[in-house]
């Protein structure tokens, strides 16, 4: 008893902080959050006309238009994933940290229950 | 510190209660327990409106905390205080420790870690072992923790596991040395042996780590690559999900990090890794795969989780239609990767794809001008001697590459990364590999194995070694000694048994049923091939190296027949070369011939054979310069081929004959003396007279001089002779006999002091043989009968 408490108040709790965090960096991993943030307004797929220095003004500005396009769906793609992400983790975030809030009070837990009982609270 | 055990310290209950409630059965009992009990209490709670709904629910939370407190903690005790053995005792071996155990009681548990058993299946450390030793030693146990914790720190490791408790009561025992000996190990291979259990625990601890590899979303800044998805490999994709090595040399390591810098930077954006075959050139490629594909580590932006696809010659060559076709499938290849910007092209075996032949095309214009360029990232590999080759031939072409060179793996290395590549080896196959297996493809291919080098020629023969594993699935060294021999054609011979030190015993009786007479030269090769075989002899050097001296017909190559059918149990491990042949200095080539061209070049037979008696014929006949070329044989046991491979002369006994001094033999013996009393005069008279150089006879183990043969020894030669023609009528049951007066008579008639016992088996065969044949054919003699040759019947086949 006095080892699991032992544990719970100080290796436990700093383990579960650590296991929170790569389950964080993990999800930001999983969604390419840095990478999306990086290259935001990137060509999505590199789908853009060739563009040749000696072509001619129209085929420049075509092929600018295009790459353009290609832009700003990259960007909207890039953007939506990135909500999710930052969804996802937030999420994630928030109820790891009420768990490791609420942490060091879980051994009360039992406690809390047996005191309920006696006192006969009931929904 | 603190050496002594304590079964009751936390750690140690905490083991012992992880043990019995580790099992994820019992787990999965709890869960359900938890779920159950909080869904009963919610249920009292909510329908019934009961207080003691809320006892269900702690009583849940006590069964949640415990599972939280087993599966972060109990399963794996963490490691406490190192001065106190109570804190580095392994999980496995403290739920085994006893209240009070004593030395016999570890070495009974040893094998039952995991380590232990490890220890015990690849080198033998049984439990019989450990207990018969551990029956040596005093009961307190606290001197091998002591020893344990020294060898935890030997072998970098973090806690004490049961190998290391196993290895410290060997080391504790006063005779461990003798015993290792014996078991042909060191302290030293134990302790490479925790090593590597350490290592494949540390692997399969790191496989259970996330990986962070960029993320679903990592390639929508990356172009579509269909033509390269569809005649090219994606190494990157491939190494999604493998084991990755943990083993990088260090030599490696730094090609990778030179790699990172070349395509970091602003120059040709083009890597050549040259290394000879078997050095590693694509485990480099694909460390570096694993290295740019990973997103924690330190690569630049500009490199990372870029992808590389590995281009095959002969693929491309196989869909490419027409003429020019290969040119136009290479450049739309190379544009589709330009414009994805995510991709490095790989041209393996980069020769194939700057020649023409069979399976290569010469397309030089094509990527010249890309690798010049440098806008897309290339990586080519290639053979050290066929990049020599294109450079001659396209001096821009290698000016434009920059290259890295591979060096081949040292033993320490090669080690290493077998064990690495071992449990790959081991799941393949279902074979266990033991320590031995590896030491042994260590040896055995570094000598045998001639097309690539470590660690590759190392590894290979590993593999192979899988296929001779024994019924219990366990690769030996025996295992790797059959695997040379029957993949690689390379015949091994035992020299440990009880017959072949019998044979050697008895050596000069045994060569004496082949020949007569040259006692001084069959002791003295005798004695020497006895030396070698006791080990006194330096293993790197050729088995024995003599040179017969003496005129024709002496018993010079019989004795090297001889010594081939006794030494290496047959004539067919000979392997003559009548240098003779050899006169002009341009010879030397056809004597180290590549195999695939001349496979009776002397490289080309030892490769094959290479336990066998090398005879080299006429010495004296040869070039200097093919004399030269045959010093380092002489002297290390190695020859190079026109290939510039190490052919090993290491395991032959290599004769070389000459004639040279026949005629001082002969005058010596006539003024009669013993040759025994003349031979380094003789040898003085040879270096004075310029027939061979000091440093060339100096090589020898043995110079054997070889006395002209006396009429008596001819008569027994043609009792030896004789012998043979009764062994060739042994089918048909015929038996030969020669009166004493006619064996005279064929001396007589067959003597030649020049040319000793040459002429005796023609004589032999123009009286006896032809004597015999009428016989048999006028069917005057049947199947079993006994021909007796009178003396007269040799005078009238003679015609005197």
């Amino acid at each position: 008893m006095v080892g699991f408490l032992k544990w719970w108040y100080s290796r436990g709790w700093s383990t579960f902080a650590h296991k929170l965090l790569d389950k964080l960096h993990n999800l930001a991993d999983f969604f390419s959050l840095g990478l999306l943030a990086r290259t935001l307004f990137y060509p999505f797929r590199q789908i853009s006309a060739y563009s040749d220095e000696n072509a001619s003004m129209q085929a420049r500005m075509q092929a600018f238009f295009d790459k353009l396009l290609s832009r700003t769906i990259g960007a909207i793609v890039r953007i939506g994933i990135m909500i999710a992400g930052i969804l996802a983790i937030a999420l994630e975030a928030t109820l790891g940290f009420i768990l490791f809030l609420a942490w060091p009070f879980i051994p009360l837990v039992p406690v809390a229950t047996i005191i309920l009982t006696i006192m006969g609270v009931a929904l | 510190m603190k050496n002594e055990f304590r079964y009751n310290s936390l750690r140690a209950q905490e083991a012992r209660l992880g043990k019995v409630f580790g099992h994820w059965f019992v787990t999965a009992l709890l869960i359900l327990a938890m779920i159950a009990l909080t869904a009963g209490g919610l249920a009292i709670l909510i329908t019934q409106h009961e207080s003691m709904g809320w006892l269900l629910i702690g009583i849940a939370s006590l069964f949640l905390m415990f599972v939280i407190w087993l599966k972060f903690e109990l399963v794996r005790p963490t490691s406490g205080n190192p001065d106190d053995i109570n804190n580095i005792i392994s999980r496995d071996v403290l739920t085994l420790l006893g209240r009070k155990p004593n030395v016999r009681q570890i070495a009974d548990l040893v094998c039952k870690t995991q380590s232990g058993g490890f220890l015990a299946l690849r080198y033998a450390v049984t439990p019989a072992l450990l207990e018969l030793m551990a029956a040596d030693l005093p009961e307190d146990a606290t001197p091998i923790f002591e020893k344990a914790r020294e060898i935890m720190q030997k072998t970098d490791g973090e806690q004490i596991a049961g190998a290391m408790l196993g290895v410290a009561i060997i080391e504790c025992h006063p005779n461990h040395e003798d015993i290792l000996r014996r078991m042909k190990l060191t302290l030293n291979d134990l302790y490479d042996g925790i090593k590597w259990y350490n290592y494949l625990h540390g692997l399969v601890k790191s496989m259970s780590k996330s990986r962070h590899t960029g993320g679903f979303a990592r390639d929508l800044m990356f172009g579509y690559t269909p033509l390269l998805q569809e005649l090219a490999i994606n190494v990157s994709k491939s190494r999604e999900g493998a084991i990755k090595e943990q083993v990088h040399l260090a030599a490696h390591d730094e090609i990778v990090e030179k790699i990172i810098s070349i395509f970091s930077s602003g120059g040709r954006q083009n890597v050549a890794i040259i290394g000879p075959e078997g050095s590693g050139r694509s485990t480099i490629v694909t460390a570096f795969s694993d290295k740019i594909m990973d997103a924690d580590s330190k690569v630049s932006s500009r490199l990372q989780f870029r992808q590389i696809f590995k281009l095959d010659a002969a693929a491309l060559i196989s869909v490419s239609e027409g003429h020019g076709g290969i040119e136009r499938l290479v450049r739309n290849i190379l544009a589709e990767a330009y414009m994805a910007k995510n991709i490095i092209i790989w041209l393996d075996n980069a020769q194939l794809f700057f020649e023409e032949g069979v399976g290569s095309v010469d397309i030089a214009n094509v990527l010249l001008p890309i690798l010049e360029g440098g806008k897309l990232r290339i990586i080519l590999t290639m053979d050290e001697q066929r990049f020599l080759e294109i450079s001659s031939r396209n001096s821009t072409l290698a000016n434009a590459l920059n290259k890295v060179m591979v060096a081949e793996a040292n033993e320490e290395e090669t080690m290493k990364i077998m064990q690495d590549h071992v449990p790959q080896l081991e799941y393949q196959h279902n074979v266990i590999y033991t320590h031995w297996a590896l030491t042994e493809a260590y040896r055995l291919s570094s000598r045998y194995v001639h097309d690539l080098v470590m660690p590759g020629r190392a590894l290979n023969l590993l593999e192979a070694a899988a296929g001779q594993a024994d019924e219990h699935h366990f690769v030996t060294d025996a295992s790797v000694q059959a695997a040379i021999e029957k993949i690689y054609g390379v015949k091994m011979q035992s020299t440990n048994n009880d017959e072949d030190k019998e044979r050697l015993l008895n050596l000069e009786s045994l060569i004496h049923e082949r020949m007569i007479d040259q006692e001084g030269a069959v002791k003295a090769v005798s004695d020497a091939l006895r030396r070698a075989a006791a080990g006194v002899r330096n293993e790197n050097r050729p088995i024995g190296t003599f040179l017969f001296m003496g005129p024709t017909g002496v018993g010079k190559t019989e004795l090297a027949k001889a010594l081939s059918e006794v030494y290496f149990h047959g004539e067919g491990t000979m392997i003559r070369i009548d240098l003779n042949e050899y006169v002009s200095s341009t010879d030397v080539q056809r004597l180290i011939a590549d195999g695939a061209t001349d496979e009776l070049s002397l490289t080309a037979q030892v490769m094959k054979h290479p336990f066998a008696v090398v005879l080299l014929d006429e010495i004296e006949k040869a070039h200097p310069q093919v004399l030269t070329t045959l010093l380092q044989l002489l002297d290390e046991g190695i020859l190079r081929d026109i290939n510039n491979k190490e052919v090993s002369f290491r395991d032959t006994i290599v004769i070389a004959t000459s004639n040279a001094g026949a005629e001082k033999i002969r005058d010596y013996i006539d003024q009669g003396l013993s040759i025994a009393e003349v031979k380094d005069e003789l040898t003085n008279e040879l270096i004075k007279t310029g027939a061979f150089k000091p440093e060339f006879l100096n090589r020898f183990d043995e110079i054997c001089a070889f006395e002209p043969l006396s009429k008596e020894v001819l008569v027994q030669i043609i009792d030896l002779i004789l012998k043979g023609v009764n062994k060739t009528l042994a089918p048909q049951k015929i038996n030969v006999t020669v009166d004493e007066g006619g064996k005279k008579l064929l001396v007589d008639a067959g003597y030649d002091p020049k040319l000793g016992a040459r002429p005796m088996r023609r004589i032999v065969q123009k009286t006896v043989e032809n004597i015999v044949a009428k016989y048999v054919l006028s069917g005057e003699v049947g199947n079993g009968a006994d021909i007796h040759v009178t003396t007269e019947m040799i005078r009238e086949e003679l015609g005197m």
